[in-house]
């Protein structure tokens, strides 16, 4: 109720026009690559979204961070987490998996 | 294309009453049935098993409110492995 | 919002519930206070009473007992449990 109430307020301030800058229903059913902030990654399949850009992913894999670095990923590490939502708050990136691939390098060990 | 197939508060929202696990930032996460939640998906649990870096470190009988501050994702059905 | 909100949130319900009951509170920096709810706000900052302070969990030794209440700061908890 308080949120609703900041929403209409803010809403004054930007004007009626309140688009997300990314269309995401054209990723609708396909991979997306996700990076959270503290350095969590994952890839599943989007089957759902909101305005604040809470997702629903599928088949979502995570793929483990260093424990000693959060920044790195370990290569190979991941863990099956099915059905998940993740928070619009927290997301930092957001890609399609197709047409991205990951290469090695530096930062990648 | 159509548009916005599952609402993600949806989910949650038929997730009440069964069990959740609960992925903060860091690399910490909660175990436990949800009770409920409300805007800020701030979340109340009930029988929590709360880990660190996948040890556990802490079980919980009762209730426990969850501050939805560095929640992360949220996978309903609970733990696997 | 759909469902779960009538009129009282289920956070908001808890929190009414355990005012004057025994709880551990964590801290995001790991601490945990175990105490008395005196009581809370809808920031989640909190008042105790009798708390004792422990790092993660009460198997890890007593740093500090205090008698009198602690106030602890809501952008600080990470969790508040029934003890």
């Amino acid at each position: 109720m308080i949120e609703s109430d900041k929403q209409q307020s803010k809403r004054k301030f930007e004007g009626p026009k309140r688009e997300a800058i990314i269309n995401l229903s054209k990723y609708a059913d396909s991979k997306i690559r996700v990076k959270l902030m503290g350095g969590r990654l994952v890839i599943g399949t989007l089957k759902g979204y909101d305005q604040l850009m809470n997702l629903v992913l599928d088949e979502t894999t995570e793929h483990l961070r260093d424990p000693e670095d959060d920044t790195k990923i370990l290569k190979g590490e991941t863990r099956e987490l099915g059905l998940v939502v993740i928070r619009g708050t927290m997301l930092l990136t957001l890609s399609p998996l197709d047409g991205s691939e990951i290469i090695s390098g530096p930062s990648f060990e | 294309m159509s548009i916005a197939e599952i609402l993600p508060l949806e989910i949650i929202d038929k997730t009440v009453g069964q069990p959740i696990w609960v992925m903060l930032t860091s690399h910490r996460e909660f175990t436990g049935l949800l009770v409920g939640y409300d805007d800020f998906v701030n979340v109340v649990l009930e029988d929590v098993v709360e880990y660190d870096a996948n040890q556990e470190i802490k079980r919980h009988a009762g209730k426990m409110l969850l501050s939805g501050n560095n929640i992360a994702m949220l996978v309903p059905g609970g733990k696997r492995i | 919002m759909s469902g779960v909100e009538s009129k009282t949130t289920a956070s908001a319900q808890f929190l009414s519930n355990i005012i004057g009951q025994a709880v551990v509170v964590k801290l995001h920096n790991g601490m945990l206070y175990q105490g008395v709810l005196e009581s809370i706000d809808g920031f989640m900052n909190i008042a105790l009473n009798q708390a004792t302070e422990h790092y993660e969990t009460d198997e890890n030794g007593l740093l500090h007992r205090y008698d009198g209440d602690v106030f602890v700061r809501g952008t600080q908890v990470l969790y508040i449990s029934e003890a």
